[in-house]
């Protein structure tokens, strides 16, 4: 049975003049994992410390598994787990030592757990060293571990993939991917970079200047972008080539620096071709356009586009 | 119940900092230099000693005697005659103060007659307004002079001087009769503006008013004077208690006369050391009682200014008085028994684990209370500088209990720490000096005594530190919400305790030091060893001290700073 299990009613926070958060409406369900994508400063990690109570909310409610997250702060965050910023743990401990403080801090939380959630991060051959002399990646993968605990019904994580390498990620991921399915947890985790949330994610949550701008799936974003064409081509003069596309062939035609973006079959982009080679237009290539996550991204918070 | 759960993580945390290595590393070479180096003082222990054999002692005694007797009578007539002075010197006040009002009286009249020079040409009222001010400016000056003698007794030398000046100088300026007689209406307008503004007799008002007699209570001296003099001195009539003492010595003498055993001369050198120190004890508690009686209902600051004494502390005095009272009662000379030991002092000749304990302790403690500041005011700020604060902060735990919890984990290191320590300094002691358990005598509060095992002294002054250090734990959790930088925190608090332990130590019962709570947080000095303490890190009370006020200072003023942090640090982001 899906039920919802965080919600965020209409959130705002400012810090002096600046939202830093306004407005933002969102909802997990169990199982589901959404990906909070914003670039540096657009509001994620405020957003994560209202729903974890570590920031007071200046409007709107937080619910999580239905309990109100400033009104019933206990009730509501023993059912999450949860790491913002950078991991922080205690140095002069052992990675096990700092896991064991974090379980004592719950009732009923068995000491084998402490060797099962090392496990999933790929931490427990390392257990046993102080913290201090930790790699950012491995702080970074017992930050996600002491979240991991309690079993928890939501999971926070903000930017947990910084500082891990590129098996880390994979491994990460998968984790995370078996726990929403196997555990129905639901799992909201921040980056700022498209390319980790993507084959992770049920649904891309996009903020920016503290709006959310949309929650969609990857691939309706990308069908959303491809309004602007999906087919390319490269000249030197894209300015003159775009009016002389839109004059003679009646299609709409997006410029930017060197390219002429839009839609059109193949024949038609073989006339397109003949078309300019006859005006003397250089066409240096032509093709399907193959977008880049990051310049879909980009694209998407540069246009401010409400998607 | 929750919040013991996260005192009990914390603990954990606690006990694994890498700082604990050189705080019990200082703690054990703290206690390896007391084991050293202490070597206690014994306090007291002003009694004649006696050599020789039966005859010769006898003979030392019988010349000291004399002296023994005259300066316990002596001091009886002192009091009584000071008391006779005392109940005299209301009718001389009230002339002082009756002085007073005759001449704001004679001053408002000659400012009426000036004011009638305005309209008139007759100077005779002006200048008999004058002359009549003048004259009795000098019967007042002259009345204060005859209160010289006893001026001790209700008015500082400064202000008896300030006010003596004030009515000469006024005396001089005023002219004559016979040089009035050249005196026109201007001069005498202009003379008495400036008599006025010279001269304003109506500041003197709350000098007036702060004059008071000492009211000494009658029943009082007689009970002090029937207690330490009448029934103790001795006389060739009556039956005292010197006087029966006397008897039993020359039982005593005649009977063992020519005996040369040791044990019967210390015997015999018992008996005439306790007729020396109860003559003593009367003596002192006359003396003590009488400087109380005449100082009682003001404060500390007002006695000593009154006494001329550098420092009175009524509470030491009170302590005293009742250990003499003790002595007589039971009829214990100085020597016999123990009493609350001091830092590096004692009243025993040999020392035992309890002094040394006591006296380590008081250097231990302040080790003990330095480590609890440290982790105390770094528990919020020092955390959150580092981050931890956050991952805390999402438990299943209000902040209300993270701070509690927090709280109630300084408290348990302390008692861990308090208790390994004094048990360590105890064994040491034991190991040094044996576990001698004589009865101690204790003195509460300065009103009442018990003998008591000497236990109780170390377990009282256990408490007495959990108490301070409850006190300084809640102060640095308060700076630790309240300062984001756990350094800005850490040395902020600690820099704050080492300031009121100087005070404590330099100036503790300074009157201006009873305003600061942390003057009251250390309670020990309420079990008896003020009167002991001889060195500046013994102990004290605060000015005008009772232990029920200083105990609900420390409670309250604790309970309040920890309330405090609870409502700035509920309110707060944590980033
Ligand atoms: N404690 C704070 N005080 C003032 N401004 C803050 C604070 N925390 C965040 N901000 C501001 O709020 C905005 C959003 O920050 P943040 O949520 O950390 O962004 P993100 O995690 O998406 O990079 C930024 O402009 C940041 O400067
Ligand atoms: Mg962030």
């Amino acid at each position: 049975m899906v039920e919802k299990v965080l919600q965020l009613e209409n959130v705002s926070k400012s810090f002096g003049p600046r939202k830093a958060v306004d407005g933002v409406s969102l909802t997990i369900n169990s199982g589901e994992i959404i990906g909070f994508l914003g670039v540096n400063g657009a509001g994620k990690s405020t957003t994560m410390k209202m729903i974890l109570g570590l920031t007071n909310l200046d409007e709107g409610k937080i619910y999580i598994d239905g309990y109100d997250i400033e009104g019933e702060f206990e009730k509501a965050i023993a059912r999450v787990g949860g790491m913002i910023e950078t991991p922080t743990l205690y140095p002069y401990l052992t990675g096990a030592q700092n896991l064991k403080y974090f379980a004592s801090l719950y009732k009923g939380v068995p000491s084998s757990q402490i060797n099962n959630v090392a496990k999933l991060v790929g931490l427990d051959a390392r257990l046993k060293d102080k913290v201090k002399n930790y790699s950012l990646g491995m702080k970074q993968r017992l930050g996600i571990a002491q979240a991991l605990l309690t079993g928890p019904k939501l999971l926070i994580l903000d930017e947990p993939t910084n500082g891990l390498d590129a098996n880390g990620i994979i491994e990460i991921k998968a984790t995370l991917k078996n726990l929403a399915k196997n555990n129905d947890t639901a799992i909201l985790i921040s980056s700022h970079v498209l390319s980790i949330l993507e084959s992770l994610c049920d649904k891309i949550a996009i903020i920016d200047g503290g709006k959310l701008l949309g929650v969609k799936t990857l691939a309706e974003l990308r069908s959303a972008y491809k309004m602007y064409g999906s087919t390319y081509i490269k000249t030197g003069t894209p300015n003159l080539a775009g009016q002389l596309i839109k004059k003679n062939f009646k299609i709409d035609a997006k410029v930017t620096s060197n390219k002429v973006l839009f839609n059109a079959s193949e024949d038609k982009l073989a006339s397109i071709i003949v078309m300019l080679t006859k005006n003397k237009i250089p066409v240096y290539s032509a093709g399907e356009v193959e977008y880049s996550l990051e310049d879909l991204f980009l694209n998407i918070v540069g246009n401010k586009a409400i998607i | 119940m929750k919040v013991f759960r996260l005192a009990k993580a914390e603990l954990y945390k606690l006990l694994q900092r890498p700082a604990l290595y050189i705080i019990t590393g200082v703690l054990v070479i703290a206690l390896a230099v007391f084991a050293v180096f202490y070597s206690p003082q014994r306090s007291t222990s002003s009694l004649s000693t006696y050599t020789g054999t039966m005859t010769e002692i006898n003979t030392q005694f019988e010349e000291r005697k004399t002296r023994f007797d005259n300066n316990l009578n002596q001091k009886i007539q002192e009091i009584e005659e000071n008391y006779y002075k005392i109940t005299n010197t209301t009718p001389k006040l009230n002339e002082t103060k009756n002085n007073y009002e005759l001449i704001v009286a004679r001053q408002n009249s000659l400012n009426s007659a000036v004011i009638a020079l305005s309209s008139s040409e007759d100077l005779t009222s002006a200048k008999n307004a004058l002359t009549s001010l003048k004259e009795q400016i000098l019967t007042a000056r002259n009345s204060l002079q005859s209160l010289n003698t006893e001026i001790d007794f209700y008015l500082t030398r400064s202000d008896y001087d300030s006010y003596y000046s004030f009515l000469d100088s006024y005396y001089s300026q005023i002219p004559t009769v016979a040089q009035l007689t050249n005196y026109n209406k201007t001069a005498i307008i202009s003379l008495s503006n400036t008599l006025s503004t010279n001269y304003n007799i109506n500041e003197r008002a709350e000098f007036m008013n702060s004059l008071k007699a000492f009211e000494l209570d009658q029943e009082e001296v007689d009970e002090y004077l029937e207690k330490f003099g009448y029934s103790l001195a001795y006389s060739t009539d009556g039956q005292s208690v010197l006087n029966t003492l006397y008897a039993e010595i020359t039982e005593f003498y005649s009977q063992n006369i020519s005996s040369q055993e040791d044990s019967v001369k210390e015997q015999f050198i018992e008996k005439l050391e306790l007729y020396e120190s109860l003559s003593l004890a009367g003596q002192r508690g006359l003396d003590y009682s009488f400087t109380l009686s005449i100082t009682s209902g003001l404060t500390d600051s007002y006695s000593s200014s009154l006494i001329g004494f550098e420092s009175v502390n009524t509470y030491s005095l009170k302590e005293q008085v009742l250990t003499y009272s003790f002595e007589i009662d039971n009829l214990l000379s100085q020597d016999s028994y123990s009493r609350s030991p001091a830092f590096f002092s004692t009243s025993t000749s040999n020392p035992t684990a309890y002094d040394f304990t006591i006296t380590a302790m008081r250097i231990l403690s302040i080790i003990i209370i330095i480590a609890c500041v440290f982790f105390a005011s770094g528990m919020i700020a020092g955390e959150s500088s580092q981050g931890t604060l956050k991952m805390l902060a999402i438990r299943p735990y209000s902040r209300n209990k993270i701070l509690l919890g927090k709280f109630i984990a300084c408290i348990e290191f302390l008692l861990l720490l308090l208790f390994i320590s004094t048990l360590a300094t105890f064994i040491v002691g034991g190991c040094m000096f044996g576990f001698g358990s004589a009865e101690v005598l204790l003195i509460f509060n300065a009103s009442s005594l018990a003998l008591v095992h000497p236990i109780c002294l170390v377990l009282i002054y256990m408490l007495a530190i959990i108490l301070e250090a409850s006190f300084f734990i809640s102060l640095s959790l308060l700076a630790s919400t309240l300062i984001r930088s756990g350094t800005v925190s850490v040395v902020g608090s600690f820099a704050i305790y080492l300031v009121t332990l100087l005070i404590n130590i330099f100036a503790g019962s300074a009157v201006w030091a009873k305003f600061l709570p942390s003057t009251h947080a250390n309670l020990y000095g309420f079990f008896g060893g003020v009167s002991n303490s001889v060195s500046a890190m013994g102990f004290f009370v605060p000015a005008d001290a009772n232990f029920f006020v200083s105990l609900s200072i420390t409670l309250v003023s604790s309970f309040l700073m920890l309330a405090l942090s609870l409502v700035i640090f509920r309110k707060r982001d944590i980033s």
